[in-house]
Order: C-alpha cells, then structure tokens, then sequence
C-alpha cells in the first residue's frame, strides 16, 4: 500500500489518533440534554394578558443578537460609503449584488419590488445560521437544577391539564388535587390513565438525562466543571427527593455537587419553530399581497375559488373549480413546508454536530463544521429563493399563466443574457 | 455552471419538504374535520387523495419552466 508510506497521510493519522486519545481522556465532552423546545431564559417576563405570556426564550435572544450584528454592519458599511468600494463595503455591495442578480434572474426587470424582502429573509437566516457555528452557542448557559427541571415538567403538564387556570393555581392543584404522586411503585403508574398529570410527569421525566456538575456557581461552559456520569431522573428521584404523604417535600443533591442540566443563553434561532414558522409567515403575507395588489382582490380570490369555467361546460368547471381549490391546499403547505424545511435541517445540523462533539472530538467535528456553513448558507439560499419564485408567480395572471410563464422565462432568459453582455462588456472596457 | 443553473438546483431542491407537507397538511385537515364532524376515516382519505393531488400539482407547476425549457432546448438542437 502505497498511501501508507506518505509521510503525510501517516501524520494526518497520527493526529487523529491522538485527538481521538486526548479527547476521550481530558476533554471528554458529555452529551446534551436536546430539547426540540426552545428553552426559556426567563418565564413570563412580561405579562400579555388574554394573549398569554411574553417568555424569553434563547433562540429570542440569538435572533436579537443576530438582528444586533447586522444593524452593526449596517452602521460600519454605510458610515463611510466610496465610489470606489473597498473592505467592508466591497463585501457587503457584493452580497447584495448577487442577491439583486438572482432577483432580476428569476422575477425579470419587475422583480425588483421583491429585493427588499427576499434580501431580508436571506440575510436574517443566514446570519443566524452561521452565528450558532461559533464558540459559546448552546455551550455556555446557567444550570437549571433538578428541582427547577422537576417544577417545569409540572407547570408544562398542569397548563396543559387546567387551561383555564391560571399557572399557580394549575400547579397547585395538579400538587395537591390531582395527586401528583412520585413515589408511585410500578404497578400504580402502570395503573393511572394515561391523561394523569401525575403519570404524565413520570413518563416525561423518565427519559431525562440530569447532568452532574461541580458547585462552583450559576453560569458554565459546557464540558468544564462537569462529571463524566449523568443520573437520569428517576434514579434522581429515587435517592435525592425526600417526600411526605406523597407530596414533594425536599430536594437534596449530592456533596459539593450540583444535578440539573445547562440551559444556553444561545441557540440559533432557526432551531425553534416559532421562528422559522413567523418567517414563513411573513414570507407568505407578502407573496399573497403582492398576488392581490397586482391582479385585484377578486382576481386573485378567483385562482383559488374559481368558476369562470362553467361557462364553458360542466366537466371543465369542475376540472378548474379543482384545481382551484389544490392551489389553496398548495398554498397552505408552502407555509409549512417552508417552516419544517429551515427548522428541520437547521435543528438536524445541530444535533449532528452535538453527536460528533460527543463521539469523537476534536478529530471529525471539523468536517461537520463545514458541512453546517454549507448547509445554513444553503438553506437561506432556498428559502429566498422559493420566496422569490412563489412571487413571481403570484403576480402572474391564472387563465393564461402557461403562456405568462412561459414569456416572463422567456424574458428573464433574455435579461440574464443582457446583463451577461453588459458584464463581458463592461469587462472588455 | 452558469447562474441560472445554480437557480435551478435551489428551486429543485426545495420540492422535497413541500411534497411531504403538502400529502401531510392534507391528512392532517382530513383527520382533524373527521374528528369534529364524526365521519371517520372518510374525510381522511378524501384528505390524502387531495393533499397527494396537490402535492402532484404544486411539485408540476414548479416543475414545469424547467421542463419547458429543456423540450425548447431539444426542439433547437
């Protein structure tokens, strides 16, 4: 075998191998608790009223910090603008021209009105994504410990329960009335019908991983001050919560000693789907506007509603009544799919690398790291562009739109063609 | 590769996820008004056969620029 004669080819082994020994030895990193919700910093910061509850959540914050970072480069690029673009300017102009390029590409000369949304959305998205790849995103954080991890379970399970009371009185009563027994044996919580909060606390405290941490304080980076053993919460439960008549009465935790689990200050923010899913909201308000402000209300209406066909037959009003009305179940799940689609691959990417971190550091984490810049510039890239192509297709009339299509193609061909001959000019010149 | 092509590729590779929503969004307002209306599994499977319907149409009229551009291609060559 040749390969293994190159000197290189043996170092970059050697590396690995002695990455793979330090990292399973010293910097052993332990795996995280995953939530798919994103986790609260602070509950109920401000009350909403018959709305609800303002909570904080870290995937809030990320997006606060990443609309932070783009207004800052917003200021730094605009600050000391040149004809002549240079260092900061020139990337950002760059940006945006490739972006302005994809519009007039898909969308043609009157796409133009679609720039500042889909410029928006990309930028936001992709901003985002590749903010989670840097140091301190979902590793440093404070620690929820296991009495707050146990009261949440309650509070979540009892809002669920009494909807219609308010969270105190809810967890009161899910404590008292409901009898959320944790010193059940196994043949009571076989027993208790599965809508029991007390069962329902059980079974979702079951499958918890606590992690064990040194007590030194709140706030932790992740694999520092951290034991190799986690406890899951039933054996917590069964050796650190001493009750009374079946109720709850203290929590103990080991000597010097802390169990609970890191909840991070940051989250990238497309990893909730309250985020992605206001997005597509958005994305999709502005495309049905669009839709209506170009054709009229009732023309537009008449794409998902439509009968213009009976006038010529029966069978072909039915046929385009129809397909009317896919068109709206189509429109429906562009929302979703647009939702599903950033959160999945975003929240994916996420756990990938969670998993790499905690089998092998170190060594093959990087090549993930790249993956992940690929993927978030991807999906950014995707959703601009969809949001784009469902425009361009909302203002096209229906009754002709295959003819329509095809000459705004035809056109947006002959565009990119132009502005093609405009560049080799230019670049002649 | 030219731009156009990468455009291409992004639109393409959007159709994936909207193909299982649009079968999911289906079945899941079919699941949700059999519920209500008490008429189950009909509504269920009038849901599936829309949202596969229109899954089909949506994935078509994404679809169909490219394809109509590919048969010009042909068609000059």
């Amino acid at each position: 075998m040749g390969l293994f004669r190159r000197p290189k080819f043996l170092l970059a082994i050697g590396l690995v191998i002695v990455s793979l020994v330090v990292s399973h030895t010293i910097l052993r990193f332990p795996f995280p608790f995953i939530s798919i919700k994103p986790e609260n910093l602070g509950k109920e910061l401000i009350p909403l009223g018959p709305i609800g509850d303002f909570n904080l959540t870290n995937t809030i914050f990320s997006s606060w910090v990443a609309i932070a970072v783009i207004f800052i480069l917003a200021y730094f690029t605009t600050r000391k603008l040149g004809l002549v673009p240079r260092g900061l300017q020139n990337f950002v102009e760059a940006v945006l021209s490739w972006l302005l390029g994809l519009v007039d590409s898909i969308a043609g000369p009157k796409g133009r009105r679609f720039f500042p949304l889909v410029a928006t959305i990309f930028i936001f998205v992709i901003v985002n994504n590749w903010m989670s790849l840097l140091p301190g995103f979902a590793t440093v954080g404070k620690i929820e410990s296991a009495e707050e991890v146990v009261h949440h379970v309650i509070e979540d399970k009892a809002e669920e329960a009494e909807p219609d009371l308010s969270l105190t009185e809810a967890v009161y009563k899910a404590e008292h009335e409901l009898e959320v027994f944790l010193e059940w044996d196994d043949a009571e919580r076989a027993a208790a019908p599965t809508d029991h909060v007390g069962k329902q606390i059980y079974t979702a405290l079951e499958g918890r991983e606590l992690h064990i941490w040194d007590e030194v304080g709140t706030f932790r980076v992740m694999p520092f001050a951290m034991h190799e053993q986690s406890m899951t919460a039933a054996e917590y439960t069964e050796d650190y919560i001493d009750f009374k008549d079946g109720h709850i009465e203290d929590f103990r935790y080991p000597e010097g000693q802390q169990v609970g689990l890191l909840i991070p200050f940051f989250r990238n923010a497309n990893t909730g789907l309250n985020t992605t899913l206001a997005i597509a909201l958005i994305a999709m308000f502005f495309v049905e506007f669009w839709g209506i402000r170009s054709l009229g209300l009732f023309r537009y209406a008449g794409k998902f509603l439509n009968f213009s066909g009976f006038k010529r037959g029966i069978t072909t009003g039915f046929i385009d009544f129809f397909v009317g009305i896919l068109e709206g179940i189509s429109e429906i799940a562009r929302v979703i799919s647009f939702t599903f689609r950033l959160f999945g691959n975003m929240f994916a990417g996420e756990i990938l690398l969670f998993v790499m971190m905690f089998l092998i550091p170190l060594a093959l984490v990087v090549p993930f790291y790249g993956l992940e810049l690929f993927v978030g510039f991807i999906q950014a890239t995707i959703f601009a562009v969809l949001t784009l192509m469902f425009a361009a297709i909302a203002v096209t009339a229906h009754g002709d739109h295959g003819d329509h299509e095809e000459h705004s193609e035809k056109s947006g061909h002959a565009e990119v063609e132009a502005s093609a001959a405009e560049e080799a000019t230019e670049g002649s010149r | 590769m030219d731009r156009r092509q990468w455009l291409d590729i992004f639109r393409l590779l959007g159709l994936g996820w909207y193909v299982v929503t649009a079968i999911g969004v289906g079945v899941a307002a079919g699941i949700f008004i059999d519920r209500w209306a008490d008429t189950t599994p009909i509504l269920t499977l009038v849901g599936l056969g829309l949202g596969i319907l229109a899954a089909f149409w949506g994935m078509l009229r994404m679809v169909s620029p490219l394809l109509k551009r590919n048969i010009d291609r042909k068609e000059d060559r």
